[in-house]
């Protein structure tokens, strides 16, 4: 199992020079702790000039903390970086700016109702007292953009664009200030696969006229694409470091997990030959921004089916399911289950039909977190009259209740008392499974439902959709992780800009064909939309 | 790694949980962080009896007069204290009224006009209904509708943030203004009594009876203590104040499970305001026996420190108003010892409690959650 | 003056306080910071302007004095709002609290009763003789001309300069901010200042535009209707100088009651409600209009916080 292949380990460098002496960025033993969790422990990492450089471990391996601290944001409690041979401690951003260091965080820091140029500048000028000449400013962001090819219009405000182009403004900001050393974490999470290459292309570039790169991510692919070296941390630590040629994907799997490759769960067949369970109709839904909207949308789900939504973030997907969750307003079409039409019914008539909801984000929509567990157990019975006699409520029962699921979910610690807060990010989420899954739902929607989880609280919550696709319930699965999508889905639908794409099962599915349809391509009404948008294609040049 | 993430699981004590342990949680830390916070609250406190002192020195009083006459004015003597009893019944109450709305997260900073409004009806239902029901009958029902009245009132931007999400902190100040203003009419043009700036008075059996030979404390009192229990019980056992702390805490979970944020608002809200009313009729009914101008010491406005002093607890409502009646009556006292306006009172209560939230020894809870 | 012409003049007097204290507030909330602190602010600028006038016996001195005490509060409370993140709503009405006790203390202790006296109007030669218009705009004293002027003065800082467009993105999305090297606290502390200034030449408005000097609880809600006025407005300086006259002309109405024959039947107690009522008619009217994401949410640094 173990692979001994030539894993050059920080500290063993081949070549002569020191790393100093190649004007690399070096940190070394850095530690980290969060309260009683360690997020890095000693850790060593080399950055060299002119090469792209992954950082791969799991969820919760420390890679985000390790480079929020090289980017000032976060100091460490033990450990020392040095710049070219030089010490430095940067306190906040500022300092690491300075030294030319710039990071792209997975959640992009865009000011939504800014311009692109006005984002781009934000912070850049530091003379408070001059005026602020718009078009010159927007004329200087405009040429930098071209200057390093990234399609962008330097007038158009974020909130308009979709999230590829907000990731190239993110890294125009850094360009910009004059950074020569870009860190991105997990910059493909919201991309399609067209999106990626073409990003790998642009760092790529960026690479050749000396630039440093850092990315930060959990998937093998993309080391395997575009790293010119590779740090793996896992669980706080490093594991290796290893240059092009010397590893491949199934030796960073083992140095990531501690295992080999997963393989697929058995399934029996869905329920194709019988009525569809669930009916969406011409769905059309406003969203909060044209870009957002869905436009007529139809799909069915069998009995028994894992329906499988794939699209770039932004393409309608959030809409789509808070629509059908009664969220926001449905505009025209309809949603039916079972036969039971359920068109903008309100949450609490949707969880009497058996709807349930896993939510894309369990801090906002899943979880009150500052009530205990118990209390979020029952968070959708009570407002449906359960546990309560004659107004008053039998907090006994709501307890004797979340004990039962607790250790259904195996939930730790099975404490129904403690805040929901306390729990780490994978208990929180059997929390919310526990809450919707006991409800024995015909329809379950999972939007984004492993996000942020490590590898063991992923697979569970695998096994636990899967189970309900067994119990012959209907289940919609939101992800933008296409691995995820692949895995689980009997049937895979492609939204974009809010209308549906492409359809396969997945066994018949043609992976050019989604990739094409994630990215717009491929019709050329699409391409005319694009280029009317302007952000997808490459306006100005 | 997002740090929020990387929380120990060990750290909150489990305790079983009972109904009173459910609202002890809300009350006392974990063990293990409570000396700390002891510590630390004390520090606080010292400081900020430090700096209330040189604010007194700076307006030209000795602090240690001027804190012997505080206490001595609160609590010297038997009358006294049941001045101070009666301003803890209306602090209570208008205790209340800040803290079930701001449990939903909803600012109600209107308990002075739902508190006015309620006077108001309180002293036009007593002068209107025909005086010869009975007065076990009477004084109960004025206090209801009075109570009704100040829910009508606080209705107002409760209903207006739950259908268009009007900013009800601006609501809820107008209405202050237009009951104080509607309450003057009452004064001056509707019942007004000769010259006095005050109603006529009300009709004897409408008032609440002297419960205590020598003081002025009236029935008004355990009316209070009543109206505390009560909200206890609706913020620890009923649905509705399940669903009022968890808007509160999260208003989108809250929503996608089920929960309608909108008729919370307004029933918190309309609770909130009822306590006030409530609390306007007892000033009328319970102690002064009609509607005076400026009958008010800003109690509306000082319920929302008591409530902060509580940690919007029902329970700790009754001894945080307590301390600050023993404040604000106490400065009265510091007229005669010290020539200064009763309106010091105002300045210690605001300072202590601003202080207190600067030493983070008051905290909102969701306001840490939006972090 | 018919009537008619005398409410509007006096509206546009009675418009300048609100004006400035909206324009302060403005400043305030675009950096990001919700001053609900804003009637104790302009309290305590009515109270130091009387104190001024009355001990040096200028004008000046008084509105100087004021500003003072503008800057002193806003140093207090950028550091209650800003360093040590206390809750912006519930320390702006404690603060509140606080002034009206302090400035009714001091004022029973050393102003009782005093009086004051007033800026004299200022006739801009020639543009006060046109017809109707001119004496209700161009004969008004000079603070209420100031006022005017400032709105495009505050508008340059906040949408022509690099604070301005700065201390905007600390209000939308201050992690933006911070990410990109700026210290979110230090565009929000001189923010509040300076909004605190303008909103204390407010309160010093009310005092030294009429001789009738101070009196406890002086501003009875104009700061409250200065921040109605800001959400009325958008944001924007010349939408809160026109949402001002609005309320300027509905104070007016009081002292014109008598004369306007229409309302001369409506109790006074019903028309000093009018300001009140108006103001949340204009919430209710300004539905859809947003505060900024992040105002009213008190920042920590990252760095800081762990």
């Amino acid at each position: 199992m173990m692979y001994t292949l030539t894993i050059v380990s920080f500290g063993e460098q081949r070549e002569d020079a020191t790393p100093e002496a190649r004007g690399s960025i070096v940190m070394r033993g850095i530690t980290k702790a969060y309260g009683a969790t360690i997020a890095n422990d000693s850790v060593d990492f080399e950055l060299r000039p002119g090469e792209i450089h992954a950082l791969l471990g799991e969820n919760g391996a420390g890679k985000t903390t390790l480079m929020n601290i090289l980017f000032g944001l976060v100091a460490q409690d033990e450990g020392e970086i040095v710049i070219g041979g030089e010490p430095v401690r940067f306190a906040s951003p500022h300092d690491a700016l300075a030294r030319g260091i710039g990071m792209v965080h997975q959640q992009f820091m865009l000011v939504q109702n800014f311009t692109v140029a006005e984002n781009v500048v934000l912070g850049a000028i530091s003379k408070w007292n001059m005026a602020f000449r718009r078009a010159e400013v927007e004329r200087g962001v405009q040429e930098t953009a071209e200057r390093y090819g990234l399609a962008v219009v330097a007038g158009q405000r974020i909130r308009e664009l979709p999230v590829d182009a907000q990731q190239r403004v993110e890294i125009l900001k850094l360009l910009y200030r004059g950074a020569t050393i870009l860190i991105l974490d997990e910059p493909t999470s919201f991309l399609g696969p067209a999106q990626v290459d073409r990003l790998f292309g642009t760092l790529k570039e960026l690479r050749d006229t000396g630039h440093s790169i850092v990315i930060v991510t959990h998937k093998l692919r993309e080391v395997m694409a575009v790293a010119d070296r590779v740090t793996v941390l896992k669980k706080g630590r490093n594991v290796v470091t290893a240059e092009r040629g010397s590893f491949d994907e199934r030796m960073l799997a083992v140095a990531m997990t501690g295992r080999d490759l997963l393989a697929l769960p058995p399934r029996t067949k869905a329920h194709l030959d019988e009525a569809a369970l669930f009916r969406v109709r011409d769905l059309v839904v406003h969203g909060a921004r044209a870009l957002h909207a869905v436009h007529g949308v139809s799909f069915d789900i069998h009995a028994g089916e894992i329906l499988g939504i794939a699209g770039v973030e932004g393409n309608g997907q959030r809409e789509l399911v808070d629509s059908i969750a009664g969220i926001i307003k449905v505009e025209s079409g309809t949603v039916v289950l079972d036969g039971q039409e359920l068109t903008g019914v309100s949450p609490q008539r949707l969880h009497a039909a058996g709807v349930s909801i896993i939510p894309e984000d369990r801090r906002v929509w899943g979880l009150v977190l500052d009530m205990t567990v118990a209390e979020n157990l029952a968070l959708a019975q009570i407002p449906g009259g359960d546990f309560s006699q004659r107004g008053i409520l039998r907090w006994r029962d709501v307890r004797m209740r979340a004990r039962e699921l607790l250790e259904l979910y195996d939930v730790r610690p099975a404490d129904p008392d403690v805040p929901v807060i306390s729990l780490s990010g994978g208990n929180q989420q059997k929390v919310v499974l526990a809450r919707e899954l006991a409800r024995d739902p015909k329809l379950l929607i999972a939007a984004h439902p492993t996000h942020g989880l490590d590898v063991g609280a992923t697979e569970y919550v695998h096994r636990r959709l899967l189970e309900v696709r067994e119990s012959g319930s209907a289940v919609m699965l939101v992800s933008h992780d296409l691995d995820e999508l692949l895995k689980l889905s009997d049937r895979v639908l492609v939204l974009f800009r809010g209308r549906v794409r492409y359809e396969a099962p997945v066994s018949e599915l043609s992976m050019d064909e989604m990739a094409m349809a994630m990215a717009g391509t491929g019709g050329g009404a699409a391409d005319a939309e694009l280029a009317h948008v302007g952000a997808g294609g490459d306006p100005a040049t | 790694m997002d740090p929020a993430d990387a929380r120990p699981l060990d750290e909150p004590k489990p305790r079983p949980l009972t109904a009173v342990g459910l609202l002890a949680r809300g009350i006392a830390a974990p063990s293990r962080d409570r000396l700390r916070s002891v510590g630390w609250t004390v520090i606080s406190a010292a400081a900020t009896a430090g700096v209330v002192a040189a604010i007194l020195a700076l307006l030209g009083a000795n602090p240690a007069t001027a804190f012997r006459a505080l206490v001595s004015g609160a609590l010297g003597n038997e009358f006294n204290f049941g001045q101070t009893v009666m301003i803890t019944t209306l602090l209570a109450l208008t205790g209340l009224a800040a803290a079930i709305p701001f449990s939903a997260r909803l600012w109600n900073v209107g308990g002075e006009g739902q508190m006015y409004f309620g006077a108001f009806c309180a002293a036009g239902l007593g002068l209107t209904l025909p005086a010869s029901l009975p007065h076990w009958f009477f004084a109960p029902l004025v206090l209801v509708l009075s109570a009704l009245g100040g829910a009508v009132w606080g209705l107002i931007p409760g209903a207006l943030k739950a259908l268009i999400n009007a900013n009800e902190v601006i609501v809820s100040l107008m209405s202050v203004f237009a009951a104080i203003l509607l309450a003057d009419y009452a004064i001056t043009v509707i019942w007004p009594q000769g010259i006095a700036p005050q109603t006529q008075d009300a009709p004897a059996n409408t008032l609440l009876p002297n419960i205590w030979s020598g003081t002025l404390v009236t029935a008004g009192a355990p009316v209070a203590l009543f109206c505390v229990l009560v909200a206890w019980v609706i913020m620890a056992r009923t649905r509705l104040g399940f669903e009022i702390r968890a808007v509160g805490l999260n208003p989108f979970a809250s929503r996608l499970n089920g929960m309608r944020v909108g008729r919370i608002a307004v029933y918190a809200f309309m609770l909130g305001g009822a306590f006030a009313g409530a609390a306007g009729a007892i000033a009328v009914v319970g102690i002064y026996g009609n509607l005076p101008t400026d009958f008010s010491g800003n109690f509306g406005f000082l319920g929302i420190a008591v409530a902060l002093l509580a940690r919007l607890s029902p329970l700790w409502i009754l001894p945080s108003a307590f301390f600050f009646a023993i404040l604000r009556v106490g400065s009265n006292g510091l007229q005669v010892a010290t020539g200064l306006s009763p309106s010091v009172g105002e300045i210690i209560v605001a300072t202590f409690v601003i202080l207190l939230l600067a030493f983070r020894v008051i905290r909102l809870r969701y306001a840490e959650a939006a972090q | 003056m018919s009537a008619t012409q005398t409410t509007f003049a006096l509206g546009i007097s009675l418009m300048a306080p609100i004006l400035w204290a909206a324009l302060g507030e403005l400043i305030v909330e675009q950096s990001g910071v919700l001053n609900i602190g804003i009637e104790g602010v302009m309290l305590i600028g009515a109270f130091v302007s009387a104190i001024g006038y009355h001990f040096v016996g200028s004008l000046y001195v008084g509105l100087l004095a004021a500003i003072g005490s503008g800057l002193a509060c806003g140093l207090v409370l950028s550091i209650l709002y800003v360093r040590l993140g206390t809750d912006q709503i519930v320390t702006g009405i404690l603060f509140n609290v606080f002034a009206l006790g302090f400035t009714t203390t001091l004022y029973t202790k050393y102003l009782g009763g005093g009086v004051s006296n007033a800026f004299g109007n200022l006739h801009i030669p020639g543009l006060s003789s046109i017809p109707w218009l001119g004496p209700i705009l161009f004969d008004q004293n000079f603070l209420v001309y100031a006022a005017i002027l400032a709105a495009p003065l505050v508008y340059y800082l906040v949408h022509r300069t690099w604070f301005g467009l700065y201390a905007r993105a600390a209000a939308e999305n201050p992690r933006a901010v911070e990410s990109a090297g700026l210290d979110v606290w230090r565009l929000r502390y001189p923010a509040v200042v300076l909004g605190c200034m303008l909103t204390a030449v407010g309160g010093a408005t009310i005092v030294l535009s009429t001789s009738g000097g101070f009196v406890a609880g002086l501003t009875s809600g104009r700061g409250y209707i200065a921040l109605a006025v800001v959400v009325l407005a958008r944001w924007n300086p010349y939408g809160a100088v026109l949402g001002s006259v609005l309320f300027g002309v509905a104070e007016a109405l009081q002292f014109q009651v008598q004369n306007l024959g229409f309302l001369s039947k409506i109790p006074s107690d019903f028309v000093l409600m009018f300001p009140y009522i108006v103001t949340v008619v204009a919430v209710v009217f300004a539905l859809g209009s947003r505060y900024p994401a992040a105002c009213g949410i008190p920042f920590r640094p990252s760095a800081k916080s762990a």
